[in-house]
């Protein structure tokens, strides 16, 4: 199975996007629930969480939490 | 069900006694409720697997929720901050059972016929690889050995191409995920200022393998 397919324009594509600040996870993971609240409170997070968002479009597993975390939220139970 | 304001959950949870109890059995509850809406990428509740795993999560969610509660800013939500940790304790195991039986080196070990970076490198164009799109390739992979550690290209090769979970990647290397997030972002950094000297931008070299 073919998994190359793109991978170059994949790390390119992580490259630009690449800054000389980043949060690491544990950063990211102190304030996903901030995150997640401000989101649904319809605050302007991406610009208050700018660095958060950076770090999910470059982490997966960051990413899959934090959406994880939403649908949980979301649901009002 | 009693409605806890964020002191309230603190206050009651703070010390062992009858009201530590009632909470955690509260949270439990809470916690399960979520649970299936966490996971519904990946399993549902009538999986056979879903049951244990929620069970397990629920209690090293109460436990971690008891040990870091003095790290509790009252910043968000009390449960929010509980369905946080009980989303982080639920994917992670969930990743360490399905990766369970993959080794690193048979992620990162080269395909036949191809250098350690072939995989990187591999099919990016058609079957006619025009001149300008191998030398690019094989400049790119020049630029990926002289740039990167051994460590790096590695970790590149399990998490981009295989997808292979932060942490089962960095359990394997003997670190953990902060760290590995550090190696990363260091070789994404030197990769970035090395095309960045010759002039190059990713787009640049994006478009060299669109054209033609």
């Amino acid at each position: 199975m073919d998994r190359s397919d793109g991978a170059m324009q994949k790390l390119m594509q992580m490259i630009a996007r690449t800054q000389q600040q980043e949060l690491d996870c544990g950063e990211v993971f102190a304030v996903l629930d901030l995150y997640a609240e401000a989101l649904l409170a319809g605050e302007n997070e991406k610009e208050q969480f700018a660095l958060v968002v950076q770090h999910l479009d470059l982490c997966r597993d960051c990413l899959e939490e934090y959406e994880a975390l939403l649908r949980v939220l979301e649901t009002k139970h | 069900m009693t409605e806890r304001s964020n002191e309230q959950w603190v206050d009651d949870l703070a010390a062992p006694g009858e009201a530590q109890e009632i909470a955690l059995g509260d949270l439990r509850a809470i916690v399960l409720r979520g649970l299936p809406y966490a996971l519904s990428k990946w399993l549902t509740p009538s999986d056979p697997e879903f049951e244990s795993l929620s069970e397990e999560v629920a209690q090293d969610t109460l436990l971690r929720v008891l040990e870091s509660l003095h790290t509790f800013e009252g910043r968000s939500k009390f449960t929010t901050w509980v369905h946080k940790i009980a989303v982080r304790i639920a994917l992670t195991e969930l990743r360490r059972k399905r990766w369970r039986d993959v080794s690193l080196d048979e992620l990162t070990e080269n395909a036949p016929g191809q250098g350690p970076l072939g995989v990187l490198t591999a099919h990016v164009a058609g079957p006619e690889v025009v001149a300008e799109q191998s030398d690019m390739i094989a400049h790119l992979q020049r630029v990926i050995t002289e740039e990167l550690t051994e460590k790096q290209r590695e970790a590149l090769i399990a998490t981009r191409i295989h997808g292979m979970p932060m942490e089962e990647v960095a359990r394997r290397m003997g670190t953990n995920r902060n760290a590995l997030y550090k190696l990363l972002h260091d070789a994404r950094l030197r990769l970035k200022t090395r095309l960045e000297e010759e002039g190059l931008s990713p787009e640049d070299v994006m478009a060299a393998f669109e054209a033609g």
